[in-house]
């Protein structure tokens, strides 16, 4: 989609995309770089969740991103939980005698979790789960790359 | 007035140039794979699955470096097929590592970190009319799968679909056009002639399927060792190459239950079809020429 200032002639520029106030829109806005006049897209949940699905992102310097979620550089309001919940786990140093993390679930290392974050989004939770079944049956107090590894030897038939 | 091509770019975000981009890292994850063969068919309930698994371990029985891809995001079953439910996905340096089984075949399906009675999680924006988006998310999903996955070197990749002909298209588009298709289906005017619609809806997207397997093609009786008739009539055949016609054995039903162990020397003639479908299937890729990625610009 492309936007043109008719009195001016001119392809209008992306300034800015922020979540709307009604749930699930998207406020996109556009500056004519000739007469500065402004305008804004607004997005229906249909009509985001439509782009959000083709897994790109919106917003100046977007196209210059090479990970993380739809919008995230304009967009953090629709990110989801599991998101926030990846970064706050990042930034955590595991704990050397610490098992779990208050929500019940295994400590990753740093070094687990990058590349726990390697894969898609969408089946990081459950990727995640599995790996800190194996590693309970197991006997590991954390995930750590060893872990990772160690996990890989359990194959099937 | 500016016409639509005399504007470069978006304004903004490119998001011409991340799906391109996108399309470039997924061909550049698949670049160690010498062959994509899409296991498809417009019917479901053909088998496609099982046998999807049990050419894939034919395949590896000659000396093949196969893996299988489950593009059923809603019903995957490949792991479990594969004895590969109990086995946590390999997060390695480079990615997705694929799941292995002992005799080599590589299997990536979401029924590895799926619990049978979880559904595939999709959040969303829009509340409800799934059916506006729903499409678009899935095959995202399916391409991030792929790009994130370090599938090495492989001679080929099966990749079975989940049934219905709009649905293949939707899946060859993120494939994309070096992939092979195989068509599978039953000896029964009905499901040949739904397959036959769904040849006709990739011929007409411009895809030639390599040929298909007829599966079911009789009952076999490990009582007394021979193959039976299974549907009264014999139907039309497609017009296409018959790569096999692979019978219905009672076993292998309870084979996928409990994972398929690795094929041995038992001969029995459902194995031997699937045997002779993987030679058949080898040499029509032989011959096939890839035809170039589209420019989606």
């Amino acid at each position: 989609m492309k936007f043109l200032c008719v009195a001016c002639d001119e392809a209008m520029k992306l300034q800015d995309a922020m979540p709307a106030e009604d749930p699930g829109t998207l406020a996109v806005v556009y500056c004519c770089p000739e007469c500065d006049r402004q305008m804004a897209m607004l997005t229906n949940p249909w009509e985001t969740q439509l782009v959000q699905s083709l897994g790109v992102k919106i917003g100046p310097g977007a196209e210059s991103e090479s990970t993380g979620c739809p919008f995230a550089g304009a967009v953090q309001g629709l990110q989801s939980a599991e998101t926030e919940s990846l970064s706050t786990s990042e930034t955590t140093s595991p704990p050397a005698s610490a098992e779990v993390t208050a929500e019940g679930a295994l400590v990753w290392t740093p070094a687990a979790l990058a590349r726990l974050e390697r894969i898609p989004e969408f089946v990081r939770p459950m990727a995640r789960q599995g790996i800190e079944h194996w590693a309970r049956d197991h006997g590991w107090p954390q995930v750590t790359e060893e872990v990772l590894e160690a996990a890989r030897g359990g194959m099937g038939l | 007035m500016k016409r639509y091509s005399e504007i470069a770019g978006d304004g903004g975000s490119d998001i011409l140039g991340q799906v391109i981009e996108q399309r470039r890292a997924q061909a550049a994850s698949l670049a160690g794979v010498g062959h994509l063969v899409a296991i498809a068919s417009g019917k479901g309930g053909v088998g496609k699955s099982t046998l999807t698994l049990v050419l894939g371990l034919a395949l590896r029985q000659r000396g093949r470096r196969v893996a299988i891809l489950d593009c059923d995001l809603n019903g995957p079953c490949q792991a479990q097929l594969a004895g590969l439910q109990e086995v946590p996905w390999h997060l390695s340096e480079e990615g997705l590592g694929v799941p292995r089984r002992a005799d080599g075949l590589g299997v990536l399906s979401l029924g590895g970190v799926l619990a049978a009675e979880q559904p595939m999680p999709l959040d969303s924006v829009a509340q409800g009319d799934a059916h506006t988006w729903r499409a678009t998310r899935e095959m995202a999903m399916l391409s991030q799968l792929i790009t994130a996955t370090s599938w090495g070197e492989l001679d080929l990749l099966l990749v079975d679909l989940p049934p219905g002909s709009e649905r293949t298209l939707h899946h060859l588009g993120v494939l994309g056009a070096r992939t092979s298709v195989v068509l599978v289906t039953l000896p029964s005017a009905l499901a040949t002639g739904v397959v036959s619609r769904s040849l006709g809806a990739l011929r007409a997207a411009g895809h030639e399927p390599l040929g298909y397997l007829e599966n079911m093609a009789g009952y076999y009786c490990r009582d007394c060792g021979e193959v039976r008739s299974l549907f009264p009539e014999a139907p039309r055949s497609l017009d296409l190459p018959c790569l096999g016609s692979i019978p219905f054995d009672p076993e292998w039903a309870e084979r996928g239950d409990r994972g398929w162990p690795p094929l041995g020397e038992e001969r029995d003639p459902a194995l031997e079809a699937v045997g002779h479908a993987a030679e058949a299937l080898l040499a029509s890729l032989a011959h096939r020429e890839s035809p170039e990625e589209e420019d989606p610009r």
